[in-house]
This record gives C-alpha cells, sequence and structure tokens, in this order.
C-alpha cells in the first residue's frame, strides 16, 4: 500500500489519528495495529499532546474490524502472537495517561468497536452501528465479550457475542455505551471538544483517576489477553475458523463475477 | 454539633445528615459520628434496617466539606481516605438491610455511601455524581463501588468528567433502583423500609456477609491504593490548591 495507512495530525494540542483504508471500511490490518499502537505509546511521551482522538477515513466506518485477507494467514500457531499484539494496542489506549476519544463516522464492528470501549469518550452519529461478529466469522468472542460484560454489563455482552447483531446508536446511548448522538459532519469536532475539554481537568487527578481505572480491571484485562492466546489456539487447531472464512471469501469471489 | 440526626421508630433506624445550608456537606465529625452510629446499629437489636437521608429537599449530601481539604499534609490525605473508608467500612458491614433515600444531589461520598448500601429510592429530581476530578483530588474510592453497581463505561464517564446524571438516568444505569412519586420520598423510603425489615434476619445476615466477603480483598487492595495515592497528591498541592480556589470563588460569587 502506498499511503500511510494511519493520519496524524494535530489540532492545536490534540492528537487525531485517522484509520486510512476507507475501501476496506478501515479493517485492522498489521499495518494499521502496528501505526496506532506505536501513536499511541509516543503520544504518553509527547508533550505537545494533551490528549488523542482515534477516528476512521471516509464516512462508511470507523473499523469493521479483523482484515479477513490478511485473517487467511492466520494458523494455530500464529493466532496467539495476533492476540498478544492486540492486546498490547488496546492496552495503549487504556493505559495513556491522557484523555483519549473515538470519533465514531461510521460502524465499529470487532476491534472497532473493542478499541472505543477502551477508549474515555465516544461520539456517534444517529447512522452508526456496533457490532462483535466474531463468532458468524467462527471466531470465539473473548477479548470482545470482556470488554463489553466490564463496560456495560454481562447480558449485554452475551447478546452482542452470540447474535452479532448491529446495535443502532441509540440503543448505545441508552446503555452509556456511546456518550453523544451528532450531526455526521460535527462528529469529529464534538468529539475533539469532549477530549479537550478531559485535558484540560487538573492533570494530576486526571492520570491518577484514569490510572486507577486501568488498575481496577488490570487482572482480568490480563486474563482475559491469555485466554483469547489459549482459546483461539483450541478453535483455530479444529480448523472451524478457516473454514468458515475460506467460505465467506469464495462466495464474496463468488458474487464479484 | 455533629451534622446528622438518629430517629429510631418500629426497628427504622432514621439516619439524616443535617446540614442544609451546606447542603448536608460531610466534614470531619459528620464522618466519625456517622461511622460511630453505623457501627452501633449493627449491635443493636432494636435496629432492623438502617435508612440514611438528608434533611431539605436539595441535597441528600454534597459529599466532601471542602474546607478540611484546605489544609491538609500528605499524612492528613491518607487519614482522610482511612476515615472515609471507615464509614462506608460501617455500610459494608451492616448485617441488616440499608436504605438511602436519596432527597436531591448525591455527589461524591453521598453517591458512594448509597452505592455500598442496599436499596436506593430517588426523590425525581435527585442528581449524582463524582465530581473529585474537578476538585484536583484522584478518584479511587468512588470508581470501585460505581464500576461494581454500573460498569465500567459509565463509572468512566462519571468519574473523570465530573458531570451529573439525572435521576432516570442514574435508575437506567443501575445507580438507583426506584424512583418516588414527587413529593413521597420519605413515605416510599418508610414502606420499602417496612418491608425490607420483614426479612428473616439470620438469612439476611449471613447473606450480607457473603455479600462482603465476595468483593473483601478487592476493596481492601482499592483503599490502601486510595491511601496512597492521597499521600501522593497531597504531599503536591495540588487538592489543596483546588480547593482553595473553589472556597475563594465561591465566596466572591456570593459578595
Amino acid at each position: 500500500m502506498n499511503e500511510a495507512s494511519i493520519l496524524e495530525r494535530l489540532e492545536k494540542d490534540i492528537l487525531v489519528l485517522t484509520i486510512n483504508r476507507p475501501s476496506r471500511m478501515n479493517a485492522l490490518s498489521e499495518s494499521v495495529r502496528i501505526g496506532l499502537t506505536g501513536a499511541l505509546e509516543a503520544a504518553a511521551r509527547r508533550d505537545d499532546v494533551a490528549g488523542v482522538v482515534l477516528t476512521g477515513a471516509g464516512p462508511r466506518a470507523f473499523s469493521a474490524g479483523q482484515d479477513l485477507d490478511e485473517a487467511q494467514a492466520f494458523s494455530a500457531e500464529t493466532i496467539g502472537g495476533h492476540f498478544r499484539r492486540l492486546g498490547r494496542l488496546y492496552d495503549a489506549i487504556r493505559s495513556l495517561p491522557k484523555p483519549v476519544g473515538v470519533a465514531l463516522n461510521g460502524v465499529a464492528a470487532g476491534f472497532g468497536l473493542q478499541a472505543s470501549l477502551y477508549a474515555d469518550i465516544r461520539v456517534a452519529h444517529a447512522g452508526v452501528t456496533m457490532s462483535q461478529p466474531e463468532v458468524r466469522a467462527g471466531i470465539p468472542s473473548v477479548m470482545g465479550l470482556w470488554v463489553i460484560a466490564e463496560n456495560i454489563g454481562l447480558p449485554r455482552a452475551v447478546d452482542l457475542s452470540l447474535t452479532c447483531r448491529a446495535v443502532p446508536a441509540e440503543e448505545l446511548l441508552r446503555w452509556n455505551a456511546i456518550d453523544a448522538i451528532v450531526a455526521p459532519e460535527d462528529v469529529l469536532g464534538e468529539t475533539v471538544a469532549r477530549v479537550r475539554a478531559l485535558a484540560a481537568k487538573p492533570k494530576k487527578a486526571f492520570a491518577a483517576s484514569k490510572m486507577n481505572l486501568a488498575r481496577l480491571t488490570q487482572a482480568g484485562f490480563e486474563e482475559t489477553i491469555e485466554a483469547a492466546v489459549r482459546i483461539q489456539g483450541e478453535a483455530f487447531r479444529t480448523g472451524e475458523p478457516q473454514a468458515v472464512a475460506a467460505a465467506f471469501m469464495a462466495a464474496r469471489e463468488a458474487r464479484k463475477r | 454539633m455533629t451534622g446528622f440526626r438518629k430517629d429510631l421508630q418500629e426497628g427504622q433506624l432514621w439516619l439524616t445528615l443535617d446540614r442544609p445550608a451546606k447542603l448536608n456537606a460531610i466534614g470531619p465529625d459528620t464522618r466519625r459520628g456517622l461511622t460511630e452510629a453505623l457501627e452501633a446499629a449493627r449491635d443493636d437489636a432494636g435496629v432492623r434496617v438502617v435508612v440514611l437521608t438528608g434533611a431539605g429537599k436539595r441535597a441528600f449530601t454534597a459529599g466532601q466539606d471542602l474546607a478540611e481539604m484546605t489544609d491538609l499534609d500528605a499524612d492528613g490525605g491518607a487519614r482522610w481516605v482511612r476515615e472515609l473508608a471507615a464509614l462506608y467500612d460501617a455500610i459494608r458491614a451492616l448485617d441488616k438491610p440499608s436504605l438511602v433515600a436519596i432527597n436531591g444531589y448525591a455527589s461524591g461520598a453521598g453517591l458512594q455511601m448509597a452505592l455500598h448500601a442496599d436499596y436506593r429510592i430517588a426523590a425525581p429530581h435527585a442528581r449524582f455524581g463524582q465530581p473529585e476530578i474537578d476538585a484536583g483530588m484522584p478518584s479511587v474510592l468512588g470508581p470501585w463501588v460505581m464500576r461494581a453497581a454500573m460498569g465500567l463505561a459509565a463509572t468512566r464517564d462519571m468519574a473523570l468528567t465530573g458531570r451529573f446524571l439525572g435521576a432516570e438516568t442514574a435508575r437506567r444505569l443501575g445507580a438507583v433502583d426506584h424512583i418516588a412519586a414527587a413529593g413521597r420520598l420519605a413515605e416510599e423510603a418508610r414502606e420499602r423500609a417496612a418491608n425490607l425489615a420483614k426479612a428473616p434476619p439470620l438469612a439476611v445476615k449471613l447473606t450480607k456477609q457473603r455479600m462482603r466477603r465476595l468483593t473483601e480483598d478487592d476493596w481492601r487492595a482499592t483503599v490502601a491504593h486510595g491511601e496512597g495515592l492521597a499521600r501522593t497528591a497531597f504531599a503536591a498541592g495540588e487538592p489543596q490548591a483546588t480547593a482553595r480556589a473553589f472556597l475563594a470563588a465561591r465566596a466572591a460569587a456570593r459578595s
């Protein structure tokens, strides 16, 4: 790919990181994961960054989740490492001692939903949906199940993980899974404004309060990564995820012809 | 003057925070007196249920009295967290039902006392918040009990933004069990308390001991963490300076 998969720009003191694969619904690829993790870890140390906003390029998706072409390379041997590295990206959001917001410019599925729930602020427009579609792709819902349960309760985590349904913005707002619904053209500006308002709080108190939330959930977070490594390894050893992915790709090819 | 009154009638012990001019804010005397009253209620067979509420219509309690915060040193900050934890422990350790009738603002320590109790009934105009962060204080004890009751998303929202929720939102997010009809909070709380008081005492006691046991190790770790953070924060001076600035701004607004 010629263009950078993550675009970085400063809006004064707020770093905006844009997932830039609009033709692929901003799906999570290796380059997206590496770019986001690096930029977030660097933001913790940057004096010119008071807070971070994540968003996606184009009008359709914040991120539709795992890139399925890259997922074809997953195997029982490699899947564990993938989830450990993904855990490091999520940790870069939850452990950043500065506010992190997500400007939901479109759908947030799988990785997109989970990255959102690790952030401090989420702003959407009325057309946004969130879903946790792993199970339909033959992949057990492990890390998603945990972060949904931790944030908005176990019954909703079970609902999303097993039905894989797309939850509309209105319902997400009722659950407090998002903080606001605004017009599509205002999503980014509103997110930047809300992150900036958090960055204006007493800095030590903010950092200590956010780190305390990470501490409260640390044991569960670490256990979840280990569980994901173990359970995904078991699933891939059976061959089911690979078979479901192959069937999906074949159907997609057939539609193209 | 300890800032609250006690009334025991028909097995219902009502503890009413009673500094309405100060929105029933909690200073050191009230904190210690309330802790002792709750500990005494646990051992008093004549008490079948404990009800916490506030005098007046504006607040259950605005929470911590900021006047106490302006001159604390590092040791004082750590002691303050220990004493708050002792107050919450006294609610957690009640082996009889507890109910909070939230008659207005439940802010900071007020929200936390309510969440440590067994049952929350709110007036329609009640408001709930955890605004410590705006006073320059790390929010530690609050998020522990908020997460247990409401989940991480609502906890993070309230603890990091400091914003207040209305009664209906608080009910939807699990911070309130029931919203009373307008003007009927005390009556509905009394009826509910009478119902709770009828539960077989031994089953209640053993269930409540089990509930406390389930969360005790995690809670103790949080209290220890909170003490350490308060020591650091007060040694650095941010909470005292923010509290002084807040009180000065309020005094200026009144003059």
